[in-house]
């Protein structure tokens, strides 16, 4: 938090050093590529957004688009096979792309932190929960385990456990204890960005309505930058402040959520709103979106969406469109619309 | 919560152990020429004796640098208060001292030490001392210590269930007493060369010590077979223990880092596997003479490939779980998470493994002293095995016991370590454990092991962990390491 306090003065020392950016995460064209035997999966392609500080920012789309990818990417921890390509992560003015892994080791949880998909799995088995929260405490403010462990039962209280569950095991626990122990976790260090990777997979459905409620609290009262990784899109409607919307590891639509909700203009989104039922339309059934990605081995000239869309013209085989500002902060990469 | 005081089970498991510990270490260096007929006062006098506890004086030291380093980091970094660090310190202290006292005064200054009289009282107060270290451990970590007695308990409970386990545990104590009371069972100057018991080769008798016959030189085979019990087991021991911490960081390295470390690791590991180990063995205990500590070191060099493949199996398997991939989101340094992430999770594998090593360790000991490469100044069992052999009284029938004593020996011992290995293998992975549990055999119900300790029952101290987290280790290798 110190940085937020000096702000004024180190910006300006630091201005001529620093990349201008805007926002406190700023993603520019980040490309990611796997390799595989047969060449390199892109899966990210040339992705762009920002995140202000205390802002939230959702990213949709369905499984595999790159949503998990591109997050990765920027804590830079890919699989041993993916490799960031080109393009550039900037923190605070600082690129990530160009730092060391001991650099990043300095950067995540201190100033980003993730909430695991899957929470059940995220923590260690043989270790108790309270230990494992205070890893990162210890890790990197050198504390003493019983500071340390301190700061995880104020933790604790916070994300509402019973902070003398501490030494408790993770079987111990109910999956929503769990996430919501890994939710303290990433708030150990005090980060400025919180990443939340679908935070509420694999819990029912009363327990992931306390978890989102939990984290919008929590965003509010700490005043955190945070990330939603869903495919829930009524999650992202009521959570965040801007949404960003990939396809097959390109982003489609970008903007203020109002615009994306009220006044969705790519054909993806389009289809990607109508596949989950609406309460107010009543009697229409939800619409899947028929075919699949492309290969992203080799993904063909031109939109990347055409083979699933209804509304493509032969111009969409050939080019694929850039992004076009069609009102202010609201972005589409549609040849239609533009 | 400090003040919540160690566990009643584990202030008795102290007072019980401590003593115990110190009758052992009295014993493994209790004078060998004390022989049950010098009287119970010179007996006594043995475990004061000056050749009791006569380590080596660079060993102390190095222990005392050890526990005083440990014990400094401790006090900068203090986890849990301070007390646990100073008890390390003058643990430490109490070692380095031990060291310089057994080094002699810096006129006289010998590394190797010498025997002196008041070792056994060092040996003595580090002893207490230790016990102390787990005391204070215990009182300021109150709920791990209750984890572990809780832990300790249950794998106790099941492996007591197991016949094989215990018919294996019960050779062992055998055999362990034998060695541990050899001054008292056999006096060691009959090993000398000269000291005949009756003419050569003379089949068993009455007489105490010719119970097994006599050997080529006349000398007692029962004094032999005693004291060879000692540099058997130790030689097993030792080798096993130098062998898993090569293999067992090995395969962890090998198997976290991948790529072309790991693969370098990896085929390292196959050279040593593939080489046939009985000529290697041999031109090492060439190269290197035939003391038992090299032996020791000889058979360690060449056992541990079999370890190191079984566990980096295993962290292949562990280091994709998600929580390795959260604690390097965290910022954890490669080797944290070696240390605490993987190492627990590969524990027990670790664990089975190596009391099979032991067994393969003594049935290599006894092959090299069989072929003549063991030590020349010391018993063990393949060394009588050569004897016998070497000087042709094999085929003698008055030398059967000469034979089958040190064989029938060896025979058990590997069979007890194997029974032991196998019965780990069960308790501590729950999926062996399971099957047996569902037929629903009648050992389940009479062994006491009441709570059935399967997948992610909790236990009833609410706080316990190790069926569950064994069980969510995944893939669970057996514990094959080794040559066959």
């Amino acid at each position: 938090m110190s940085a937020v306090d000096t702000a004024p003065q180190a910006a300006q020392a630091a201005a001529t050093q620093r990349i201008e950016h805007e926002g406190l995460l700023e993603v520019r064209d980040l490309r990611a590529y796997f390799k595989l035997r047969e060449g390199d999966v892109k899966a990210i392609d040339g992705v762009s957004w920002s995140v202000a500080e205390g802002e939230s920012l959702g990213l949709a789309g369905e499984s595999g688009c790159g949503k998990t990818t591109a997050v990765l990417a920027v804590l830079k921890l890919l699989p041993e096979n993916g490799r960031i390509v080109s393009g550039e992560v900037l923190f605070d003015g600082k690129n990530l792309v160009k730092r060391t892994e001991y650099g990043m080791s300095k950067i995540r949880w201190k100033e980003i932190s993730i909430i695991f998909q899957g929470a059940m799995n995220a923590l260690n088995p043989v270790q108790q929960v309270g230990r494992q929260v205070a890893e990162p405490i210890m890790l990197h403010e050198g504390v003493s385990e019983d500071k340390a462990m301190k700061r995880v039962r104020d933790l604790f209280e916070l994300v509402g456990i019973n902070p003398s569950r501490v030494s408790e095991f993770p079987h111990e626990m109910s999956g929503g204890m769990r996430q919501r122990s890994m939710i303290a976790m990433a708030l150990a260090c005090n980060p400025k960005l919180v990443i939340g990777d679908e935070p509420t997979t694999a819990l029912d459905v009363m327990v992931q309505a306390q978890i989102l409620e939990l984290i919008e609290r929590l965003r509010r009262e700490l005043d955190l930058a945070f990330i939603l990784i869903s495919h829930d899109l009524s999650v992202m409607a009521e959570t965040c402040d801007k949404g960003v919307i990939m396809y097959a590891g390109k982003v489609v639509e970008q903007g203020a959520t109002e615009f994306i909700f009220a006044n969705p203009l790519h054909p993806y989104t389009k289809q990607l709103i109508r596949a989950f039922p609406n309460i107010h339309e009543s009697r229409e059934m939800a619409r899947s979106i028929a075919g699949n990605p492309p290969n992203l081995l080799n993904p063909p000239p031109g939109c990347r969406f055409v083979p699933r869309c209804d509304e493509a013209e032969p111009a969409c085989f050939e080019r694929d469109p850039d992004m076009v500002e069609i009102e202010p902060g609201h972005f589409v990469r549609c040849l239609k619309v533009s | 919560m400090s003040g919540a005081g160690i566990p009643p089970r584990l202030k008795r498991w102290i007072f019980t152990w401590v003593p115990i510990a110190w009758i052992v270490l009295e014993l493994a260096t209790y004078p060998k020429d004390n022989s049950i007929s010098v009287g119970f006062a010179e007996i006594v006098k043995g475990f004061f004796s000056s050749s009791v506890a006569g380590y080596p004086a660079y060993a102390l030291l190095l222990l005392g640098v050890i526990v005083l380093a440990v014990g400094a980091v401790a006090l900068v970094r203090p986890r849990k208060g301070r007390r646990l660090p100073a008890a390390l310190l003058i643990l430490g202290a109490e070692f380095f001292v031990w060291g310089l006292w057994a080094a002699g005064l810096p006129g006289s200054f010998s590394i190797s030490g010498r025997p002196s009289s008041l070792a056994w009282l060092f040996q003595t107060v580090a002893i207490v001392l230790i016990g102390a270290c787990v005391w204070v451990w215990a009182q300021t970590n109150p709920e791990r210590a209750e984890l572990m007695v809780w832990n300790t308990r249950q794998i106790w409970k099941l492996y007591r269930g197991n016949w094989q386990g215990m018919v294996g545990l019960w050779i062992l104590v055998f055999f362990v007493l034998v060695a541990l009371l050899a001054p008292f069972l056999a006096a060691h100057s009959y090993l000398n060369p000269t000291a005949s018991v009756g003419p050569a080769f003379s089949g068993p008798s009455g007489a105490y010590y010719k119970w097994f016959g006599t050997s080529e030189l006349g000398q007692s085979v029962l004094a032999e077979w005693i004291w060879s019990t000692r540099i058997s087991l130790v030689v097993g021991l030792m080798a096993t223990l130098i062998s898993t911490v090569i293999g067992a960081a090995i395969g962890i390295a090998a198997g976290y880092y991948g790529r072309w470390t790991g693969e370098t690791l990896m085929r390292l590991t196959d050279v040593f596997l593939v080489i046939p180990w009985l000529p290697l063995a041999m031109v090492l205990a060439a190269a290197w003479g035939t003391n038992y500590m090299i032996i020791m070191l000889i058979i360690a060099v060449t056992s541990w490939p079999g370890t190191s493949r079984v566990v980096r199996s295993q962290v292949l398997a562990v280091k994709e779980l998600p929580f390795i991939e959260r604690a390097r989101a965290i910022g954890s340094s490669n080797l944290h998470i070696m240390r605490k992430h993987i190492l627990p999770n590969v524990f027990a594998i670790i664990f089975a493994n190596t009391i099979l090593v032991v067994a393969i360790a003594i049935l290599s000991e006894t092959t090299l002293s069989f072929l003549g490469l063991g030590d020349p100044l010391r018993f063990s069992w393949g060394t009588m095995l050569h004897y016998v052999w070497a000087s042709g009284g094999s085929n003698l029938p008055s030398t059967r016991l000469y034979v089958l004593a040190p064989g029938l020996a060896i025979v058990a011992v590997v069979l007890a370590f194997t029974f032991m290995g196998t019965a780990f293998d069960e308790v501590l992975d729950p999926k062996l454990r399971k099957r047996e549990e569902s037929t629903g055999g009648p050992r389940a119900a009479d062994s006491g092991a009441s709570t059935p300790l399967t997948g992610l029952e909790t236990p009833p101290s609410a706080s316990g962990s190790l069926p569950a987290h064994l069980d969510a280790m995944g893939t669970s290798e057996t514990t094959e390491g080794g040559r066959s």
